[in-house]
């Protein structure tokens, strides 16, 4: 009795787990007729490229077997379809304008708005009398640190905009040290006049990049604006839930290759199969202490070159390069013809002459990802444009020429799983422009934890090793910190 | 003992049971399980019916797909048209020339966005939608089973095949 009941059970789950089985899935993209059944042992089409074929009415007797309708879809699904069709502007062809599983059709200049953010915690895995442990900074703190926000826009006829602003609590808590040797610190407390005049605090804008573009065709682009400057990998990739790590690597971070750059960029590529080769080259102000105005009418002129193949994973090529001049300066007004004339006379506070190399290679093969950069900046002071140092002991003194490089190595594998990424990452700078920052060599090892596309959790532990104790002696004190981070695209 | 015997008869009872049991739970749904995994699905690329365009590689298509500016000097660039996200046959091309999975997919529209590249062909939700956008849209190009394709367009060839040919390349299991 308990067989027959157990044995009545298992059939009525077989039925239902048969019927499950026998579902329909969903159908392709829309709601759409019955699927063909397998072509693949369909005997060879007679059919010509470029003849119609699969047409309903006449449908390739290889290819289709006799669809029930004559249509895609069902009539009432279409008709709405057709409405929202037929009241739809043109298409859009600027991929700007567009949107990942968006099925409306009202997209031609529609203003995209999109960003993405992080929030870190670091604390630093060293003893209490350890130096760093005072001019590190954000130790033992949560910190919201980016919060961009991306504007972009298709303005028709191949032109498009974009703009990114990163939103920011500086510059209040920002320290910088006076000349008896203060740390001085920002304080942007404001009494809030909206309510009792509570105490608040302002933060700060910073444009990361605004421009406009325009497509002449694939080999040339036009942007006028401000750019992130086209070099290696991170620089560009620039986003927190982008980048692998939690921190940029020194040699990035320290600006090598300014990070941006206002001015024009040309560029464009070209795909012989299976090679794309691309170029970027940008005409600017330059590095200088302000972004719109260019001291020393020396525009900087600079350019990337980049060889790309997915025949064997995704691999990227590329060398890069910028040639610029520093001119930095105090005014003051004079008097001058006699009491006619107020003019305004410069002096230099700082000039000089910078080149900078880049190479990097990025690689991505099933869940492997390599990637690494080098890069080299060199500066030549004029003899009247030296400045002087800030040191944060004496003896003081003047800067002197300096040639800085520095290289990181990352190599990760994504599980196949869980959406982890183990990563290590190698990386060393030498930078003799600071005399405080030692040489350094740092051993990272994180965990990049994706859970969604748009959500990226990052543990990672770096341990600093210095082969100098620099002129502040932070050399000679070991420095190592443990940092989480959760990122977010929005 | 009776008790044991009792016992015992009761467990080969459920035994007996789960012979009996298991080859319909899982028997059954697997027969036609593996009957639908054989089934294949073919995708046809099919673009405007004035299009010169007649074949393309799979690489060119995962181009295309990808946003990818190959136009060179004419700036005569492709304009695809997606699918919508996690529909059966987007999945599959996605899959099949992409190479990737959906979680690979958002990953790489959002990491683009972020550096400030194009973002992804737009999605469209109904094929009599999809068909008419690659019908009027200078380079229009999408993606459908070949019964639903309709004479507003043409199918052109993927590695030197039309989808009802052996070898053609655009193809999955569902």
């Amino acid at each position: 009795m308990r067989v027959s009941k157990i044995a009545l059970c298992a059939w009525i789950l077989s039925r239902a787990g048969s019927a499950l089985a026998a579902d329909a899935p969903p159908t392709a993209g829309a709601p759409v007729a019955p699927a063909a059944p397998s072509t693949a042992a369909a005997p060879t089409s007679a059919v010509e490229p470029g003849a119609d074929m699969g047409a309903p009415a006449a449908p390739p007797a290889s290819v289709t077997p006799p669809a029930p309708a004559p249509g895609p879809t069902a009539e009432s699904a279409d008709a709405a379809a057709e409405g929202k069709f037929e009241a739809a502007p043109g298409p859009v062809t600027d991929s700007f304008a567009t949107d990942e599983g968006s099925g409306d059709s009202d997209t031609q200049r529609k203003l995209d708005l999109y960003g993405f953010a992080d929030f870190t915690y670091q604390r630093l895995l060293i003893d209490k009398d350890n130096i760093w442990n005072r001019t590190y900074p954000s130790v033992n703190s949560f910190a919201v640190g980016n919060f961009n926000v991306y504007l972009s826009s298709n303005l028709g006829d191949s032109w498009r905009a974009l703009a990114e602003v990163r939103f920011m609590y500086l510059p209040n808590g920002a320290t910088k040290p006076d000349a008896a040797g203060n740390s001085v610190r920002t304080d942007t407390t404001v009494l809030d006049y909206t309510g009792f005049e509570e105490p608040i605090r302002w933060g700060g804008i910073r444009i990361e990049r605004i421009y406009v573009e325009h497509e002449f065709n694939g080999l040339l682009k036009l942007q006028v604006g401000q750019f992130l400057t086209p070099y290696g990998i991170w620089n560009v990739d620039h986003g927190s839930p982008t980048i692998i790590g939690i921190k940029k690597p020194f040699v990035v971070s320290n600006q090598l290759f300014p990070e941006q750059q206002v001015g024009l960029q040309l560029y464009g590529s070209y795909f012989f199969d299976p090679l794309e080769i691309g170029y970027h080259l940008t005409l600017s102000n330059g590095r200088g202490p302000v972004e719109y105005e260019d001291f020393d009418n020396d525009k900087a002129v600079g350019g990337r070159l980049y060889l790309k193949t997915d025949a064997l994973g995704s691999l990227t090529i590329g060398g890069a390069i910028y040639r610029g001049g520093y001119y930095d300066r105090s005014a003051k007004y004079v008097v001058k013809n006699g009491g006619a004339t107020v003019d305004q006379e410069y002096a230099t506070i700082s000039k000089y002459q910078e080149l900078s190399l880049g190479a990097d290679l990025k690689w991505e093969y099933k869940s492997w990802l390599v990637q690494g950069e080098a890069i080299m900046n060199e500066a030549k002071f004029d003899e009247d444009g030296r400045p002087r140092v800030t040191v944060l002991k004496p003896p003081q003194g003047f800067q002197a020429d300096y040639r800085r490089w520095g290289a990181y190595g990352l190599i990760g594998y994504r599980l196949p799983v869980v959406p982890l990424m183990p990563y290590v990452i190698v990386q060393h700078a030498y930078s003799p422009d600071s005399p405080s920052t030692p040489p350094a060599t740092a051993y990272e090892l994180g965990v990049n934890y994706r859970p969604t596309a748009a959500v990226v959790v990052k543990l990672e532990y770096t341990d600093w090793h210095f082969s100098a104790p620099g002129s502040a002696g932070f050399g000679s004190y070991p420095l190592r910190i443990l940092a989480s981070q959760v990122a977010w695209a929005f | 003992m009776a008790r044991s015997t009792k016992l015992m008869s009761s467990r080969r009872s459920a035994v007996f049971s789960l012979a009996v049991a298991l080859p319909l739970l899982v028997g059954l749904p697997s027969v036609e399980r593996s009957a639908r995994a054989a089934e294949r699905v073919v995708l046809a690329v099919f673009v405007a019916k004035d299009s010169s365009l007649q074949n393309l590689k799979m690489s060119e298509l995962r181009r295309i797909f990808t946003n990818a500016d190959d136009s060179g000097f004419s700036g005569q660039r492709s304009v695809p048209f997606n699918h919508t996200a996690r529909s059966s046959d987007r999945v599959g091309f996605d899959r099949t020339v992409l190479r990737m999975s959906p979680e690979e997919v958002s990953r790489f529209w959002i990491d683009r966005k972020i550096r400030g590249l194009p973002g992804p062909p737009r999605a469209v939700d109904s094929l009599s939608q999809l068909l008419r956008l690659v019908g009027h849209t200078n380079g229009g190009m999408g993606y459908a089973r070949p019964n639903q394709v309709t004479s507003e367009v043409r199918v052109i060839r993927i590695d030197g095949k039309l989808p009802s040919e052996a070898g053609y390349p655009l193809q999955f299991n569902e």
